[in-house]
């Protein structure tokens, strides 16, 4: 009786760190970042999200994060960004990760001003997490994709030798919500992403999580629940989802090494709901996308997963992977 | 026949905001955005017999008159590289207040005026009527909120509404602005022009998009 009990014991124990596991290679040198999406609200959802961060930063160092807009919903007063932005993420920020931001539509252009958004007062930017990485991100200001953005973009993409080329804004192309994918962006950005070898696309709005899979030869992902959820949202008769999940507020870790792109996306009580790679080949273009997931998907999206299998890049990623 | 029409205005369009200085070459930091001043001799070659012209050359005049005084104030009003939330929001506020001040009489169709609408909205329902569904998608807002602004001269786009996103079709044949100011859309339907860094309504034409 005493060695059940001591058992249950150990399992209560090691349950939640292993619902913690970093599932991503952990590589020296490899590029890593969070994602969050739609977080300005500064409520409850937002600080647990922003705790599990935290929790996982010491085993997983990521350096960075992307936000992908929506940074800051009703009012933009120094308050706000105190309570919406600078507290939630305090021990990030103590810790020395830096943020990129990309407007959403709640978004005052005038966040470009602020220091901690890393946008160096451009409503839209490209960077490089370091010198001698292979990855360049592309910060969108899809509010507003005036000629004049999509020329710079074209010139910043043709300029860019980097093999991994990361767009980042709030508007999918792709999405199962209740926005749906936004076609007259789609129809804009599309070619220029097929032109210049665009890799992998982070976008938000949509309040839920979402794998789309792969279009065109890109790899597109949803994450706007890092503080917003709209629960039931996936449609499943898009035909768009690998994997999709509107039940609890996420965020994403990203590693990028050589040829692949690890994802875990973690919900606010620490539980990995899908995690897989994005594998590259050597023309840069996206050979297939291999995920598993954790969790069960939204009811409407199909049956019950089946029993994780290890993720393995798949030539064929044009069929859904998220098993 | 659409896409004739579409041609011939985006070619008018080009030629005019060319011949008045919007369109400007990329500097080492990023977009030069400053509309350069009309001269005498641009103002004489920017209105041929094309009626579009002499609108489009009497609106970049018009804004840029707008945007020298913005500028000029901001000028005065310099922001630190690692400048607060509360430094950004004062000096939004301190650049609003002065514009409030020096444009005290501006009332809507100052640039704007009853032409300039005119020839946006023959722009922009071409679109609308083409991408219906699309344009539609772009202006809904989040859980079907809209900007629902009491749309004012000079008065502060309130911290409310959620600043409407343009739709790229529209963006793409309207003439481009200054990174001072910005198109919006509020109530789905009414185009505004705010500026970004005092974010106030400089004008607006009701019933823009239909």
């Amino acid at each position: 009786m005493r060695r059940v009990l001591l058992s249950i014991l150990l399992l209560a124990l090691t349950g939640p760190l292993a619902a913690q596991d970093v599932k991503l290679p952990n590589k020296d040198g490899s590029v890593k970042f969070a994602v969050l999406g739609d977080t300005g609200t500064g409520g409850s959802d937002q600080y647990a999200v922003g705790k599990q961060l935290m929790n996982f930063k010491p085993k997983f160092p990521f350096e960075f994060a992307i936000m992908l807009g929506d940074n800051l919903y009703g009012g933009e007063s120094p308050r706000d960004y105190n309570k919406k932005f600078e507290l939630p993420y305090k021990p990030l920020l103590d810790a020395k990760v830096k943020f990129y931001a990309a407007l959403g539509n709640h978004d005052d252009p005038n966040q470009r001003m602020y220091k901690q958004f890393n946008m160096n007062g451009e409503r839209y930017y490209s960077f490089k997490p370091s010198l001698n990485s292979n990855v360049r991100f592309f910060a969108l200001d899809s509010n507003y994709m005036d000629p004049k953005q999509l020329e710079w973009l074209e010139k910043e993409l043709a300029a860019s030798g980097s093999d991994w080329k990361i767009p980042f804004f709030h508007h999918p192309m792709y999405a199962s919500g209740m926005h749906g994918s936004d076609e007259i962006l789609k129809g804009q950005l599309e070619p220029l992403f097929m032109k210049h070898g665009v890799n992998v696309v982070f976008t938000g709005h949509e309040h839920f999580y979402e794998r789309v899979k792969l279009q065109k030869g890109i790899q597109y992902f949803v994450e706007g629940s890092s503080a917003k959820l709209r629960k039931g949202d996936i449609n499943a008769r898009t035909g768009l989802t690998a994997f999709g999940y509107d039940s609890g507020y996420t965020f994403m870790l990203i590693e990028i090494t050589g040829d692949e792109l690890y994802f875990q996306t973690i919900t606010e009580q620490g539980k990995t709901i899908d995690s897989g790679v994005v594998k590259k080949g050597t023309d840069n273009k996206v050979i297939g996308t291999a995920g598993q997931s954790a969790a069960p998907k939204p009811a409407a999206i199909g049956p019950a997963p089946k029993p994780a299998v290890p993720a393995a890049p798949t030539p064929n990623s044009q069929r859904p992977t998220a098993k | 026949m659409r896409e004739l029409i579409r041609s011939v205005l985006a070619l008018t369009l080009a030629a005019g905001m060319s011949g008045c200085g919007m369109l400007r070459q990329d500097t080492a930091k990023g977009t030069d955005t400053v509309p350069a001043p009309v001269s005498e001799e641009q103002k004489a070659t920017a209105a041929p017999s094309n009626p579009d012209s002499a609108v489009i050359a009497d609106f970049n005049a018009r804004l840029d008159n707008y945007v020298k005084k913005q500028r000029a104030l901001l000028k005065g009003s310099p922001i630190a590289e690692d400048a607060t939330p509360a430094q950004i929001k004062a000096r939004q506020d301190t650049v609003a207040a002065e514009l409030r001040v020096i444009r005290k009489n501006a009332k809507q169709g100052d640039i704007f005026t009853p032409e300039v609408a005119a020839l946006f909205k023959r722009l922009i329902n071409p679109e609308v009527k083409e991408q219906p569904r699309e344009t539609k998608q772009a202006l809904q807002e989040e859980d079907g909120e809209v900007a629902q602004v009491n749309l004012q001269i000079n008065a502060r786009w309130p911290d409310s509404e959620p600043l409407t996103t343009v739709p790229a079709n529209l963006l793409a044949v309207l003439p481009q602005l200054p990174m001072d100011v910005e198109y919006r859309v509020s109530n789905k339907r009414h185009l505004v022009l705010r500026d970004v860094d005092a974010n106030i309504i400089v004008d607006f034409i009701y019933n823009a998009i239909r």
